[in-house]
């Protein structure tokens, strides 16, 4: 279980409070959309989960660790076993393969095997034919595919997703929400920053922000 | 270990092969500027006589040189010479004399032989139609060929090989070399030592250089020949002995009508120093200031490079990478790719100055002494040493930037 408590973020130049006393649980599997108009925090909550970023105040918990507490080393540790990250614009390394830029989380983790795993893992996503092909090769929705499965490998228990459809068209849009739903349905915990109604309206829940707070 | 070691290495060569495929100009500058530290290098190498390795090889205050001089019209010639030194030889105080130090030849009658470092040249005599041709040392046999066809009307008389090829060619007569056959007439004494000899004649310029006897190979003239030099080494059986043998050569000298200097080691030593430092000053000045630049540049190139993908290292660090193990994978990265450069460049220059030395007729004394500096590898652990610090800075750049930088700004700009 995920739980924030009161949970503050500000940027120094220019001055901004980002996200202001934020609050909330979320529940080992469940599939959670964060809404709100640009500038809301949404992006920042999900880097705060994430690790990319650190709190300015308030508490972070995942079970019973206080992740906040963390010192680096351990920080990284955690984000290592437990997150993995989907960018909007899928940040696919643009000089590498599909395999290659699939291969990224499973050299970070030392592990050798990986042939076998990223072929799992792009077989699920359905781009496994397109292993050897460079990224800039592919389709939108093929890169937001290959970028799951990015994040498959690292076989985490929490996927953070921000706005993975955003590029994409309505029916792309559709497939990677239904590859993120199977995830979900296999028991990781998926947390999704959207704008899209139709794409929230898919989760368990929807959590809405305005100028930094939680509204809903 | 060996798996965290595996799987950065890999991140590292995929880092490299990336770049390099983008960019193919990147590798090629790299490598041109290591050639260029290593051409630096050379050249700042020659301003550093070295002056302790030639007291190491040699007992320098027994250890001296002898110069000739006469007047031109003189009724004297380089075979005079040759034969005032056999008086010379017979001096009392000598232990040896002639073009080595150290007789050290078991096999062989110690006959005056002249002992190349190892290059290959030829010097015209006035008035003569002696050529004096170089044997290549064994170990440039195997970088060059025999420059037979500059010395076809004086072939090889013999050679004396060093005492670890004893084993070897022990039960061989000849040396079968590409180009023909040379005679083996003995192996030196295990252990000893040698001080090269110079291009002998008085319009060549003079180079001196140390070699381990490993692997030497000498000319080797017989009883009937002698070795037209108007220059001697000599070894005294004692170094208290040294006026007074200065003062039986100035007397021999003067019977003969000409002029003889006799001046130790030390002073060799030193006029050398003084002798590069002023050929050498100007260039070394250049090459001092060409390396420092280019140094620059290339630490820059690479810094501009880490900058330009920051974003990969942003993507890399929310894949779950430690800022660590990325800075370890740019390290790695910066050595395979400066060290492969350097390994590129020295295969390069290796090949170009043999090829150099190998046109050989006339050859400047410098480049000889170019050769030389190669094989005995100071330049190359010197460069070593460079790209070493280099990879290091290149390193440690990133490491700090990305130490402030917060990962996910690499990514994207992160303002909403």
């Amino acid at each position: 279980m995920i739980r924030l408590d009161s949970v503050e973020k500000e940027y120094k130049k220019p001055y901004k409070k980002v996200l202001d006393k934020v609050s909330f649980e979320i529940q080992n599997q469940e599939m959670v959309a964060v809404m709100g108009k640009s500038g809301a925090g949404k992006s920042t909550l999900l880097s705060l989960l994430g690790c990319l970023e650190k709190l300015d105040g308030g508490t972070y918990w995942y079970d019973d660790v206080e992740v906040s507490k963390l010192r680096k080393r351990e920080m990284h540790q955690f984000r290592k076993q437990h997150i993995s990250y989907i960018f909007q614009n899928f940040e696919l390394i643009p000089q590498y393969t599909v395999y290659e830029n699939v291969e990224v989380p499973l050299l970070a983790r030392d592990i050798t095997n990986r042939k076998k795993i990223i072929h799992k893992a792009l077989e699920e996503v359905g781009i496994l034919e397109h292993r050897r092909k460079k990224i800039n090769k592919l389709s939108g929705g093929e890169q937001q595919r290959c970028a799951i499965a990015r994040a498959l490998v690292a076989d985490t228990d929490i996927i953070l997703a921000d706005e993975p459809t955003g590029a994409l068209d309505e029916k792309t849009a559709d497939e990677i929400m239904d590859i993120l739903t199977g995830l979900n349905q296999k028991g990781k915990s998926v947390i999704i920053v959207t704008h899209d109604k139709d794409i929230a309206n898919k989760c368990h829940r929807i959590i809405r922000m305005k100028d930094g707070k939680i509204v809903e | 270990m060996i798996k965290k070691l595996r799987c950065t290495w890999h991140i590292a060569c995929n880092m490299l092969l990336g770049k390099l495929i983008k960019n193919f100009l990147l590798l090629l500058l790299l490598i041109a500027t290591c050639l260029l530290i290593g051409i630096s290098l050379l050249v700042i190498n020659f301003k550093y006589f070295d002056a302790m390795e030639i007291r190491k090889l040699c007992d320098a205050e027994r250890t001296g040189r002898i110069t000739l001089d006469w007047d031109v019209d003189a009724d004297f010639s380089l075979e005079d010479a040759a034969k005032w030194f056999r008086k010379v030889e017979e001096i009392e105080y000598i232990e040896g004399i002639g073009n080595f130090v150290d007789c050290g030849i078991e096999e062989v009658d110690p006959v005056i032989a002249r002992m190349q470092e190892g290059h290959h040249y030829t010097s015209l005599y006035d008035g003569t139609d002696l050529i004096e041709d170089t044997v290549m040392n064994r170990g440039m046999l195997d970088v060059f060929d025999l420059q037979w066809e500059s010395r076809a009307n004086a072939p090889v008389e013999g050679i004396i090989l060093g005492w670890q090829y004893r084993e070897k060619f022990q039960d061989q007569e000849v040396l079968h070399c590409a180009e023909g056959d040379i005679p083996i007439l003995g192996f030196t004494c295990r252990g000893s030592r040698w001080l090269s000899h110079e291009v002998a004649g008085r319009s060549m310029p003079e180079i001196t250089a140390l070699v381990d006897t490993g692997y030497m190979c000498f000319d080797l003239y017989d009883d009937s020949e002698e070795d037209p030099s108007d220059q001697r080494w000599f070894r005294l059986r004692n170094a208290d002995d040294y006026e007074k043998f200065t003062a039986e050569v100035e007397r021999l000298a003067q019977e003969q009508g000409i002029m003889a200097r006799v001046y130790p080691m030390t002073e060799y030593i030193r006029l050398e120093a003084e002798r590069n430092e002023k050929i050498f000053a100007e260039l070394i000045r250049y090459a001092q200031g060409a390396m420092g630049v280019i140094i620059l540049f290339l630490v820059l190139i690479k810094l501009y490079s880490f900058w330009r993908n920051k974003r990969q290292y942003g993507v890399f660090y929310s894949s779950g990478m430690t800022g660590r193990k990325i800075i370890a994978s740019i390290w790695m990265e910066n050595c395979a790719l400066f060290y492969t450069a350097l390994l590129i460049a020295y295969i390069i220059l290796w090949n170009s100055f043999a090829v150099l030395a190998r046109i050989g007729h006339g050859s400047y004394g410098a480049l000889e002494g170019i050769v030389q500096t190669l094989l005995r590898g100071r330049v190359f652990a010197e460069e070593f040493m460079i790209i070493s610090v280099c990879c290091i800075v290149t390193s440690v750049i990133p490491a700090f930037v990305f130490n402030r930088i917060p990962p996910l700004s690499m990514v994207k700009d992160f303002y909403e």
